[in-house]
């Protein structure tokens, strides 16, 4: 008897950090939580597909590796911003909703456009789309400082 | 001393050095060091102390015994309790040889371009191979010497020109930054402790003590392996974390894969960097693999009594090689599910972090015990020491799981 009550308690324990740790938010705040953290997931991968391309163009990376790099890159961006879009906003936030999908859509079609010209051994293209990733993280940071103001 | 000997004796310590190194403290250190600064650097001097002490004390019990640390733990603490510490090790460690095999086949990745779900196998079957033409003593030394090699990590540090200043005040302040709360602070210094601290490396060390024959005269030559290599391997752990501190930082950049991991050294060094970091981490996880393969092989030999090891040939350790391969071919199965070989690493060193007491408290035991040990009883400084460790490890391990989940894994 006491080991089945032991079991079910470890049971009810790990069903309990699972839901914790896979729950949508529910209220506003926690929502503008996770919209912060999105976003500073996104610059990240932003400013790291960025971080390569430079090192790439300035000869101080090998093509292999900036190819890898950049697939990885978008590959997160499209996890992270699906991941959000997927949550339903509550009532209050659908700007905010609005605001990140679209920074989003953008961020994941630029980091398509890297990966495409680097297959493609395209280096203008390369360079163009490299070009649009800064004024995307611009946005992002003023989202994120917006939300969280403790945030770098 | 006579140059032969000398030369066995360098060689050994840089081995030591260079075999440091795994994926779990390459990720760990990288993804500390780019959320973190060196506000965690003290954790990593607490770990090399606290993980140089106990590989110490299991390879001395190993030469007095003539008996590896697990099976002498076996001996003194009963069967029972040895078979928790083998399921809890044989768990982390088997997550451990997926990730580390993932590492090799990563590295692989950043050099070719060609994805790392191809190279797995391959991988998996050049191990095999040399597992069955290499002795130990030539597949320690082979990996452990290229493992230096991340050494242009420290290289790297002095090549970002940082303000030294700014990375005196980083190390000097153990607490988190703004905009990170003290529950991810505390949980990266689980994952750091866990990534440096691991079970494995101490049982392979005393494991080893017995695969290289060591015997009383070898006991200075096993001191200055521990006593000089695992804090410079703890060093290049530290610069891991300064040049993803000095290069993503500022920039708010986390680190999630084993590229971002290259990218401060490519920003260094450029393509002669990246070739020697790529190196570096190639020889690194594929010594780690090598060494969790067979700690895990050692583990359940020793417990089960059966032959084991590179002493003998593989066919006259029929079990332990069977052993060997079938978790070897686990880990193939395990990396081909396309499971996050980052995200396995930080779940494997934080399960690895929630079990350090139970390897630590009978090595100590063990090391206490004059009965067993004789003159190479544990003298003072091993005792305060080990005693120290283990109390933090005990910390470590009640927080480590609470902390898992209350942080979402370091994610919020």
């Amino acid at each position: 008897m006491r080991r089945l009550l032991v079991g079910l308690v470890a049971v009810l324990l790990l069903a309990g950090a699972l839901w914790y740790g896979q729950a949508p938010p529910r209220s506003a705040s926690a929502y503008q939580t996770r919209a912060a953290q999105t976003a500073l997931y996104l610059r990240s991968q932003s400013r790291t597909a960025g971080m390569w391309v430079r090192a790439l163009q300035d000869g101080q990376a090998t093509s292999p590796a900036t190819q890898v790099a950049l697939e990885e890159a978008e590959s997160d961006a499209v996890t992270t911003a699906s991941r959000f879009a997927g949550w339903d906003p509550p009532p209050g936030t659908d700007d905010l909703r609005r605001e990140l999908t679209g920074a989003s859509t953008e961020l994941t079609d630029d980091l398509a456009a890297l990966r495409i010209a680097i297959h493609a051994g395209d280096r203008p293209g390369l360079s163009s789309a490299a070009g649009r990733l800064p004024p995307l993280e611009g946005r992002l940071t003023t989202l994120i400082i917006t939300l969280d103001p403790g945030q770098r | 001393m006579n140059p032969k000997k000398l030369f066995a004796f360098t060689l050994g310590t840089l081995s030591a050095i260079g075999g440091f190194i795994d994926i779990g403290d390459l990720v760990a250190d990288a993804l500390v060091g780019a959320r973190f600064g060196l506000r965690l650097a003290w954790v990593t001097v607490l770990a090399v102390i606290g993980i140089a002490c106990y590989a110490e004390m299991s390879a001395r019990i190993a030469i007095r015994t003539r008996r590896p640390a697990f099976a002498v733990v076996r001996s003194r603490m009963g069967p029972r309790y040895a078979l928790v510490a083998l399921v809890g090790a044989f768990g982390v460690t088997g997550l451990l040889v997926m990730a580390e095999l993932s590492g090799v086949a990563l590295a692989l990745q950043l050099a070719t371009s060609v994805h790392y779900l191809l190279w797995v196998p391959v991988v998996a079957a050049v191990l095999l191979v040399l597992f069955w033409a290499l002795n130990f003593e030539t597949m320690e030394r082979i990996y452990g010497l290229l493992g230096l090699t991340m050494l242009v990590y420290v290289v790297a540090v002095w090549y970002l020109a940082p303000d030294w200043s700014r990375l005196w005040s980083s190390a000097t302040t153990p607490a988190p930054v703004s905009g990170e709360s003290w529950g991810t602070y505390l949980f990266f210094l689980v994952t750091l402790i866990g990534a440096q601290m691991t079970p494995y490396e101490m049982f392979f060390f005393s494991s080893g003590a017995i695969e290289n024959r060591w015997h009383r005269k070898d006991l200075t030559e096993m001191r200055v392996n521990v006593l000089v290599g695992f804090p410079l391997g703890g060093l290049l752990a530290i610069a891991i974390q300064a040049v993803a501190f000095l290069v993503f930082f500022d920039a708010g950049i986390q680190v999630e894969h084993i590229s971002q991991t290259v990218l401060p050294v490519v920003v260094a060094l450029g393509k002669l960097g990246l070739v020697i970091a790529l190196v570096g981490i190639f020889a690194a996880t594929f010594g780690a693999t090598i060494e969790t393969l067979f700690s895990t092989g050692y583990q359940l030999s020793q417990y089960f009594g059966w032959s084991y090891g590179k002493v003998q040939p593989p066919v006259r350790a029929a079990r332990f090689t069977t052993t060997i391969a079938a978790l070897l071919l686990l880990s193939v199965v395990l990396a081909l599910t396309t499971l996050s070989p980052i995200t396995i690493t930080i779940y494997a060193v934080v399960f690895s972090a929630s079990l350090l007491p139970l390897a630590f408290l009978p090595v100590l035991l063990v090391g206490n015990d004059r009965t067993v040990m004789g003159d190479l009883t544990n003298g003072r400084l091993s005792n305060a020491i080990g005693t120290l460790t283990l109390l933090l490890s005990v910390g470590i391990a009640v927080s480590a799981l609470p902390l898992l989940v209350i942080t979402k894994a370091g994610t919020g």
